[in-house]
């Protein structure tokens, strides 16, 4: 269970040019928010490489970029997540997207079985970034030796839909495995470490929150595994009100809020209500972690090779 | 309008030579560091390099762990998201990224490429492979890999594709491997294109070059090779409609420099002596194909190699160089380890660009650091004020594109 509740800030409407972007990043970093969350839209920039970008322009603020199971190859996503993750040391997230619809539009293979893809899918990614143990690479110019061929496992997954041998290319990512970002529909629990809850009603909410929390066990994992996030409401002056009854029914670990990205559009917001969040003692005055897991107070996973059943 | 000589890094943070890793002076940890890559993207925009270049490969490339475990080459950063981070922290050098035609998509990656040239105000480059290794089938849920004429045609149409979308142009495709059916919209790039890379060396793979690429790679280890190959590729552009001054040819050059060019040739042969033997072995059976080469003795000629689905132009190569200067195992393999390193002092190698560039060699080079950073620092401080001082590259970067700093038009709107 959170201290605090946690905020996840999403940019509305259409996308400007690259200092602006920038700009309303480092507004939302200085304002201490847990991270940003990218969409992926047609007519804007691919969402990894303006978050490859963002992630050298700043230091503690994680970013989420969208990408979906039904466009992509798991391999080319689970290389550009996990390289995002090194170059911002451990602050990457991945908000699992199913869409399917514009796929034929570009040129990109239609699936009649969307979710059963995006479950293989997950599991593939999730076993990718497993390739190499936290200690693979010793890099030993002494003995020579670079890595340890004993902690590098390829994954050799065959399912219905998808095969990937692997191994990824790439070190074990710093949060060992990057944020997981579900929507509310997703039944699939084993590796979300974010749920979005869709309830405006606040009874609704406790609910659906509880429910989250006792499936969690259902799939191997603690309650505070997996965090629940509400989106808020228009912002008045009763949002800090909100805030606080939602996260102490509770209904919500934690609170999306959406605003365009001119200059400006964070003001009321970041001046008036995070500061009242704080004087309720419902907001971090600083960073105290440096990975987006820290900020959601959520554990580093070991490797699935790490617990010994899988060679 | 003077022809500049242009001037490509290539970023391996491992080093070029196999064993560059090793270097006392190398950052063994570099490949995953990307601070240390942020400070030689601006060693290399200091000493005024027209580009960086990242090459790549979807996959860890061999099953030969004994020899893969001892090299750099089994980690690396994805090269759009490296290079879209060093767009923060340069503000003049070219980012050029290799990826695949063979396991990409067209949206992906006129998208992408779109995206860079945005950030990055211009600075993007494709340079565009068709893979070679079979393990990266493997990722993509092919089992067969796409044989060598037939990638060379998906990679034709894929380039046509890629740029009709960054013209903003594409609302119906249907080929022979790609149907979109549109609209489709991607952010049109600053450059109009990013600039297109390309390398090939087989016949079907000169002719894809000389189509669709406007920088091209190649590896030649003497004059009289390059400047044949420069001739040919030329005419080969001229060939398809394309004007040959539109193109620029840049060999690989792998430089070590000292103050003597003892020393240099010294500090070359301490690279080759980090090579352990199993990686000796591996680096011929990567390059040529996969025989087994256990039992001959690495002190021992090469043996004869029959043709595989791998790149057939290198192996040609090296088994010519091989019989040519009648060169053991070990010595091909210290050979293909560096890529030849040119080791000498700064005048000296200065020279040989100059002599390439005004000899019909090349247009430019592709430059390669054995290992990192020193090689990369003492290039920037001791032969490019020579290259400047005899007017062959400027002192500053003129153009505000990367387009403009190789001198390339603007493509015209494909249609």
């Amino acid at each position: 269970m959170s201290r605090e509740p946690h905020l996840i800030l999403e940019p509305l409407g259409q996308q400007p040019e690259t200092d602006t972007i920038l700009s309303f990043v480092r507004t939302a970093e200085h304002a201490k928010f847990d991270a940003v969350l990218f969409p992926d839209l047609a007519g804007e920039f691919e969402p990894t490489t303006l978050l490859a970008t963002l992630a050298a322009a700043t230091s503690h603020i994680g970013l989420i970029t969208t990408g979906s199971t039904a466009h992509h190859e798991p391999y080319h996503l689970a290389r550009a997540i996990a390289s995002i993750d090194h170059i911002s040391k451990g602050r990457v997230g991945w908000h699992v997207a199913t869409a399917h619809d514009d796929g034929e539009a570009l040129g990109l293979d239609v699936h009649a079985d969307p979710n059963g893809r995006a479950e293989e899918f997950l599991d593939v990614v999730t076993g990718l970034w497993d390739s190499f143990d936290d200690d693979a690479f010793s890099r030993d110019k002494q003995s020579g030796l670079y890595f340890d061929p004993e902690r590098m496992h390829a994954l050799g997954y065959n399912g219905k839909h998808l095969s990937v041998a692997g191994p990824l290319n790439i070190a074990r990512p710093p949060q060992g495995r990057p944020v997981i970002v579900a929507d509310s529909s997703a039944d699939d629990l084993r590796f979300a470490d974010v749920v979005f809850s869709d309830q405006r009603d606040l009874a609704e909410a406790a609910r659906f929150y509880a429910a989250i929390k006792s499936q969690a066990a259902e799939f191997g994992r603690a309650p505070g595994d997996i965090t629940v996030f509400s989106t808020l409401p228009v912002i008045t002056g009763a949002t800090a009100d909100h805030i606080e009854s939602w996260f102490h029914a509770p209904a919500a670990d934690g609170f999306t809020v959406a605003f365009p990205y001119q200059p400006g559009a964070l003001d009321d917001f970041v001046e008036q209500v995070i500061p009242e969040l704080r004087r309720r003692g419902l907001f971090r005055h600083e960073y105290t972690g440096t990975t987006l897991r820290d900020h959601l107070g959520l554990a580093r996973p070991l490797s699935r090779y790490a617990t010994g059943l899988l060679q | 309008m003077t022809r500049n000589l242009t001037l490509g890094a290539l970023v391996n943070a491992g080093g070029g030579h196999v064993a560059g890793w090793r270097h006392p002076e190398a950052h063994a940890a570099g490949l995953m560091d990307f601070d240390f890559h942020a400070e030689l993207a601006t060693t290399l925009e200091r000493g005024r390099f027209d580009t960086l270049f990242i090459a790549d490969a979807v996959a860890v490339w061999g099953h030969q762990l004994d020899s893969l475990s001892r090299t750099a080459r089994a980690e690396r950063f994805e090269p759009l998201t490296l290079l879209a981070a060093l767009s923060t922290v340069t503000s003049h050098i070219g980012l050029v990224a290799t990826a695949t035609t063979t396991y990409n998509e067209p949206y992906h990656i006129a998208r992408k490429f779109a995206s860079l040239d945005n950030l990055s105000h211009g600075r993007a480059g494709w340079n565009i492979v068709t893979s070679i290794v079979p393990f990266e089938a493997a990722n993509f849920g092919r089992a067969e890999h796409l044989e060598h004429s037939l990638r060379y045609r998906r990679a034709d149409e894929f380039v046509d594709v890629v740029r009709r979308l960054w013209d903003g142009e594409l609302t119906h495709h249907e080929g022979e491997h790609f149907t979109l059916r549109g609209p489709v919209t991607i952010s049109r790039p600053p450059q109009g294109h990013p600039v297109l890379f390309q390398a090939g060396s087989s016949d079907t793979g000169k002719d894809f070059a000389a189509r669709h690429g406007e920088v091209l790679f190649t590896v030649q280890p003497e004059l009289a090779a390059a400047q044949a190959f420069y001739t040919d590729i030329k005419a080969r552009v001229g060939k398809a409609g394309r004007d040959p001054d539109t193109v620029l040819v840049w060999p690989v050059l792998s430089p070590l420099v000292a103050d003597t060019e003892t020393e240099a040739r010294r500090r070359a042969a301490e690279l080759d002596e980090l090579i352990h033997d199993d990686v000796a072995r591996r680096l011929i059976q990567d390059a040529i194909g996969d025989l087994d080469l256990s039992g001959h003795s690495l002190d021992g000629p090469v043996p004869d190699i029959p043709e595989t689905n791998r790149s057939k132009s290198s192996r040609d190569v090296l088994l010519g160089l091989a019989r040519k200067e009648n060169l053991t195992i070990r010595q091909l393999a210290h050979r293909i380890s560096g890529g030849s390193i040119v080791a000498g002092t700064p005048e000296q190698l200065a020279d040989r660009m100059e002599l390439w560039f005004s000899e019909g060699g090349a247009d430019g080079f592709n430059v390669s650091f054995p290992y990192l950073p020193g090689p990369a620092v003492d290039f920037v401080e001791q032969v490019m004020p020579i290259l400047r001082r005899r007017g062959l590259v400027p002192a500053e970067y003129e153009g505000s594109t990367l387009r403009d700093n190789l001198g390339l038009p603007r493509p015209e709107v494909v249609r």
